[in-house]
């Protein structure tokens, strides 16, 4: 290498000796530069990063592999179920009705008590045409001992028609209601909610 | 070796996991659109029901209702569709008859009406002498109730018309059923009990009109 320099033009030859001599630096310079660099911060974060960024290699077995995917779906499984099984929150219930009173008052909905005597009901529930028939959506609270089971529904004006069911199976018409006609699945209780206006 | 088996467990998560996200799917479908438990041909035909009752401005929620109302009680698809064509035929029928200012309830109320025998001209005769702000709903409903129970059907449609007539008020109507049903329960005959409650109905507005296709003898006596 030295051969090399010593071989070069005499201008480049200038130039590296320049390059070659030796910088005076002021008295404690190097001290300071030392001192700033220690009261730099680590520079943690950007390590961090690094390291969860850094590609690695696991190795499982096939069965441990199958055993996590497995794993991985059942929770999916059972926290989907778990969100839907009863079917709208509570919260998105009242939502609904809470949206109501923006309606016209002739169409906004009344509050409707439906009433049951059925002493010998572990649960009884209110369907028709307002939950869509369905016997878990608006169950039916009883207090005491008289097997008297009643709840309020929302009900937009209009003609309802509705039953009672009983232990989740059978279902009644209310003896309080009028009938709608037989038409193969039973006759249904009618119910007709007049709005203010009507 | 290594890749193998993250390939095997990409794999199985792609088989898997689209069955987990559609048991999810099912169970908020059922919530959200119910009428996903028909079979799908019955579910079209419950639809296209659905669709021409939209087109004729007719009320939906009656069929919709009745096809839910049968698959909570487990009936099969053939039975939900010919149950709500009969529910979709009531109504362009009580449409026709009631006029189309009719509400949905009026419209309903007819077709449940229809449904147990009375005609179209005497709901027809009705809708014709409604007093402006009158409401058919609950005379149709106590009509349809009546015939159900066993009163016959030209006495209950003829003692309904006449107390309609009368000016009777929807509070009289309901009033009228209590009472018939109350003596029906005690071992009235149906047609005795109405007949006998009718009489106490107030008269509120003008003299009677016999409404067309009426009979000429003594209601009382037709459900003997």
């Amino acid at each position: 290498m030295s051969d090399q320099v010593e071989s070069l033009e005499p201008d480049l030859q200038r130039i590296v000796d320049e390059a070659r001599r030796p910088v005076a630096l002021a008295a404690g310079a190097r001290e300071r530069l030392l001192e700033a660099i220690r009261a730099e911060p680590a520079p943690q974060r950007r390590a961090a990063l690094a390291w969860m960024l850094e590609p690695r290699r696991f190795a499982l077995p096939p069965l441990a592999s199958a055993a996590l995917a497995a794993g991985l779906v059942g929770i999916g499984v059972i926290s989907g179920l778990l969100i839907h099984r009863d079917g709208p929150s509570a919260e998105q219930r009242a939502a609904v009705v809470a949206g109501a009173p923006q309606l016209p008052d002739s169409l906004a909905p009344r509050a409707v008590k439906f009433v049951l005597i059925a002493p010998m009901a572990a649960r009884v529930s209110v369907v028709g045409d307002f939950n869509g028939w369905d016997a878990s959506a608006t169950p039916m609270q009883t207090l005491g001992t008289d097997g008297t089971w009643t709840v309020f529904v929302p009900l937009h004006p209009g003609l309802h028609t509705y039953q009672f069911v009983i232990d989740g199976s059978s279902f009644v018409t209310d003896p309080s209601a009028p009938l709608a006609p037989d038409d193969g699945y039973g006759s249904n209780s009618v119910l007709f909610v007049k709005g203010s206006s009507l | 070796m290594k890749i193998l088996s993250w390939r095997l467990c990409a794999l199985m998560l792609a088989l898997l996991l689209p069955a987990s996200t559609r048991a999810q799917d099912e169970t908020s479908a059922r919530t959200l659109d119910p009428l996903s438990r028909l079979d799908p041909a019955y579910r079209y035909a419950v639809e296209v029901l659905l669709d021409s009752a939209r087109l004729a401005g007719l009320p939906t929620n009656p069929i919709e209702s009745k096809a839910l109302e049968g698959i909570a009680k487990n009936r099969n698809g053939r039975q939900i569709v010919i149950a709500t064509r009969d529910v979709y035929r009531s109504l362009v029928r009580s449409r026709a008859a009631l006029g189309p200012s009719a509400t949905a309830a009026e419209l309903t109320a007819g077709a449940n009406a229809l449904r147990v025998g009375i005609t179209s001209v005497e709901l027809a005769h009705m809708a014709s002498t409604r007093g402006a702000g009158k409401e058919l709903t609950m005379p149709l409903v106590v009509l349809s109730d009546l015939v159900t129970r066993g009163v016959a059907r030209d006495t209950a449609s003829q003692t309904i018309f006449q107390l309609w007539q009368k000016g009777a008020a929807d509070e009289d109507f309901l009033g009228l059923w209590r009472g018939v049903e109350r003596d029906i329960v005690s071992g009235t005959d149906p047609g005795v009990a109405l007949m006998n409650r009718a009489r106490e109905v107030p008269t509120r507005g003008p003299a009677p009109t016999t409404p067309p296709g009426a009979r000429s003898e003594n209601p009382e006596t037709q459900n003997q």
